[in-house]
């Protein structure tokens, strides 16, 4: 290992992975922490992504690959930083490694799940199918090796384990605390989606076929619950008439005061997603504003030349049940001021970025604002913060972000700053 | 659309809202929640996102002769669901002030009653003259009223020096009632002029008195449902005192003329006596439940000085005219002439400045409904786009 400090990068989306490499590649030592079983975060379960719209396989795959040739990472998955305590140069860090049953023999070849009797709500896809309890956490998992739902197990099962030839699966696998000591901290936890449900009026949860813009990304990727068929989820009837929900949560005192800068043009796109399966659909967009900060004005252009394509000045404030697996929702026209009830198949609405640690366990040493971000000028000198974790941005935002941020950690590591 | 859009943007009208109830008026990004969750509005050009926007810019003109803003009965959903916090139910109500504001003749007399110091003075004039005329009348005999018994009220203020006082007042409050009506009346005719689709006048005034009488609009409103039962109360209530009160002034006339009548004060279980009294609990039941409603609300919705003052005068004439009552009964005298004088103070606000005080929305609010049926504001739906 390298005579100096180490980084510690909270967080394994595409802002933590960035940060690791750029630190990395440069000849730092990185420990790169991820809560969940798998790096990628939000970016792997886009169907496209911006800037150019590509699925996330190709962004994820070549930074996975710089990833295993590089022997100054250390990657924890299924991990959680707990305590970072002490002082630039030298904090110390705790880490929970909590077990996944499945080793590093895993080969991958699904004969676990094949035997495997007991099912789970598949998180990845937004709770919209299931999986096996034992599984793989999506195709492109880093680690690539399958992990098990404890409590979803049927109790005194051991099927996988004798169904594994390799050994992999360990039912006893136990809990594990690490303590490090690092020289700087970057802390990119990034977002989850708000929660619909808080929205009343809205119908998520209560009303079907109202989604958010998450399961939007599943419904539309070739790995997500319906093999990438825009289909609506009460009946699987291919999606002929669609309605965008803009600042659902978003710019609104009584749930995200900010605006996440990112669902406007999250909602143009996946206009575009069901224009490309059915060029017939009506797609409606139901917006306070459009804002598609920095230089994505040409594909607002784009999106709204399309002839389909009906976008309405007016938020929608009700959304209820219509007939057959409708959803009729009402919002004024403030151009020509009117109100409209647009009855059809289905409605996205399009939620903001809340910050991950926003409600959880906090991390002692982290300071949040009152949005729950990571703002850098909260923070104590050598903890840094990036991406959605610091203010809500895009992927692109996010991986410049990464790659400045990367470098104060090392400034801050080799004692320049 | 070409051609040029001259906006006359009236910034001390924006200054006003602002201070009498619509402070947050500004934080408005016009996303038009207001007006999807409002159960009143008509679906065609809805309120109130467009008098939100037009409270911004200070569109006096446009707003003073806007029927919508009565349209409004203050449900509040708008205030409870905007995500902005700028309260549109408060920016309504204070739009009704200004208006009553702006058409109210004297003027003078509307501006005070939006102020501290100017209600002070709308006070001190009945305070003044009618303690004067009370003076005047008794200093003769050494207020031998205050030690007359049984108590009566014409002792101190005979009934034909009370109407000397009160019918005046009164007409000038008609008049002033007319003047501040047919200039509004003329400004809702220019900025909607009648379409095909309206009813003919009596058919808009039936239509209106019985939408008033059966609050049905109120029962439209989710958050201050219950603002509906208090409303009636007091509106049936003071009906009722204003029957009561005209009947017993032509009681005495009729008895002055020679009739054979009951004489007053009435008697306790004398018909238009226990109307009064029911009236009255009717009335004081539903302020209470208005000012109590009202301070629950308080964090969410502003109240100016101009609900207060209406509010904290109808409060004071009922509870003075109870407890009128009360000390009669009870032999107090010097209680119940204090009591008397202080009802026939609030009596005299409430008359005189009936069209300048928020008391006027029960003249410029029925005309607002009648000329919405009589104009044709639609409510029809539109489904397609």
């Amino acid at each position: 290992m390298n005579e100096q400090g180490k980084i510690l990068v909270i967080g394994g989306g595409i802002s933590g992975i960035t940060t690791a490499l750029e630190a990395s590649e440069v000849g730092r030592d990185v420990v790169l922490v991820e809560r969940s079983p798998t790096l990628g975060g939000r970016v792997s379960r886009f169907h496209q992504y911006f800037p150019k719209l590509c699925p996330p396989t190709c962004g994820l795959e070549i930074n996975y690959k710089r990833l295993r040739a590089n022997p100054h990472v250390q990657v924890y998955t299924n991990s959680k930083v707990l305590d970072v305590s002490g002082a630039a140069g030298s904090f110390k860090v705790k880490i929970r490694k909590d077990p996944t049953f499945v080793n590093e023999k895993c080969v991958g070849c699904d004969h676990c799940t094949e035997v495997c009797p007991s099912e789970r709500s598949n998180d990845f896809n937004a709770g919209m199918d299931k999986t096996k309890a034992i599984f793989l956490p999506n195709k492109m998992a880093y680690p690539p090796r399958y992990v098990i739902d404890r409590p979803a197990c049927e109790p005194g099962c051991s099927k996988c384990v004798d169904a594994c030839k390799y050994g992999a699966v360990d039912l006893e696998m136990k809990t594990q605390e690490i303590e490090l000591e690092v020289a700087s901290v970057v802390v990119a936890t990034g977002w989850k989606p708000y929660n619909a449900s808080k929205l009343t009026n809205m119908g998520f949860s209560t009303v079907p076929n109202v989604i958010n813009n998450i399961m939007m990304e599943r419904i539309a990727s070739v790995s997500g619950p319906t093999k990438g068929q825009i289909l609506r989820p009460s009946d699987q009837k291919p999606v002929e008439s669609i309605v965008f929900v803009q600042c659902a949560g978003s710019r609104d005192e009584n749930h995200l005061p900010y605006c996440s800068s990112i669902c406007c043009l999250g909602s143009l796109k996946h206009a575009k997603y069901v224009l490309e399966q059915n060029p017939e659909a009506k797609v409606h967009i139901f917006y306070i504003d459009i804002r598609t900060p920095g230089k994505y004005e040409d594909f607002v252009r784009k999106v709204q030349a399309e002839p389909n394509v009906n976008m309405i000045k007016g938020k929608v404030a009700k959304i209820v049940a219509g007939k057959d697996g409708g959803v009729v929702v009402e919002a004024e026209d403030i151009i020509r001021q009117r109100k409209v009830h647009l009855d059809v198949d289905m409605v996205v609405l399009a939620t903001g970025m809340e910050p991950s640690l926003k409600g959880q366990t906090q991390i002692a040493g982290i300071n949040l604002d009152e949005d729950g971000f990571v703002p850098a000028e909260l923070q104590q000198k050598g903890i840094f913060s990036t991406g959605v974790a610091k203010r809500p941005v895009d992927v692109n935002s996010s991986i410049q972000d990464s790659t400045g941020t990367a470098l104060k950690a090392i400034q801050t590591a080799l004692g320049v700053s | 659309m070409t051609g040029r859009v001259t906006v006359n943007a009236d910034l001390s009208f924006v200054e006003g809202l602002m201070q009498h109830g619509g402070a947050d008026l500004k934080t408005c990004y016009q996303c038009s929640t207001c007006t999807v969750v409002c159960p009143l509005t008509p679906d065609e050009l809805p309120f109130p996102r467009k008098e939100m926007l037009s409270a911004q810019w200070g569109l006096r003109d446009k707003l003073v002769k806007n029927m919508d803003l009565w349209l409004c009965h203050n449900c509040n959903d708008c205030t409870e669901q905007c995500p902005r916090g700028a309260k549109p139910g408060d920016v309504m109500a204070a739009l009704r002030s200004q208006t009553i504001e702006h058409f109210s003749y004297p003027a003078v007399i509307s501006r005070a009653a939006k102020t501290l110091n100017g209600n002070a003075v709308l006070f001190l004039i009945p305070m003044v003259l009618i303690a004067v005329v009370i003076t005047l009348l008794n200093i003769g005999d050494g207020f031998a009223f205050l030690s007359a018994k049984p108590i009566v009220y014409a002792n101190m203020l005979s009934v034909s020096i009370v109407d000397m006082l009160f019918v005046p007042a009164g007409l000038f409050a008609a008049f002033n009632a007319y003047k501040g009506l047919s200039n509004f009346i003329g400004g809702l005719k220019a900025q909607y002029p009648p379409t095909d689709g309206g009813e003919s006048l009596p058919a808009a005034v039936r239509g209106a008195v019985k939408d008033v009488l059966s609050h049905i609009e109120f029962k439209k409103c989710g958050t201050n449902k219950s603002r509906n039962v208090a409303h009636m109360l007091m509106m049936y209530g003071f009906i009722g005192l204003f029957i009561t009160t005209n009947a017993v002034m032509i009681l005495h006339y009729l008895k002055e003329f020679g009739f054979d009548v009951q004489e007053t004060p009435l008697p306790f279980f004398h018909p238009v006596k226990i109307l009064a009294n029911v009236s009255a609990l009717a009335a004081f039941s539903g302020i209470y439940f208005i000012v109590r409603e009202r301070v629950k609300n308080s964090a969410t919705s502003v109240l100016s000085l101009f609900d207060w003052m209406f509010i904290g005068n109808m409060f004071l004439v009922i509870m003075t005219g109870i407890l009128c009552q009360v000390f009669r009964v009870s032999d107090q005298a010097n209680l119940a002439f204090f009591t008397y004088y202080i009802h026939l103070v609030m009596v005299f606000y409430m008359v005189a400045y009936a069209s300048q005080t928020k008391f006027g929305h029960i003249f410029y609010r029925p005309a607002a409904l009648i000329y919405a049926r009589y104009s044709g504001r639609n409510k029809e739906i539109i489904r397609d786009l």
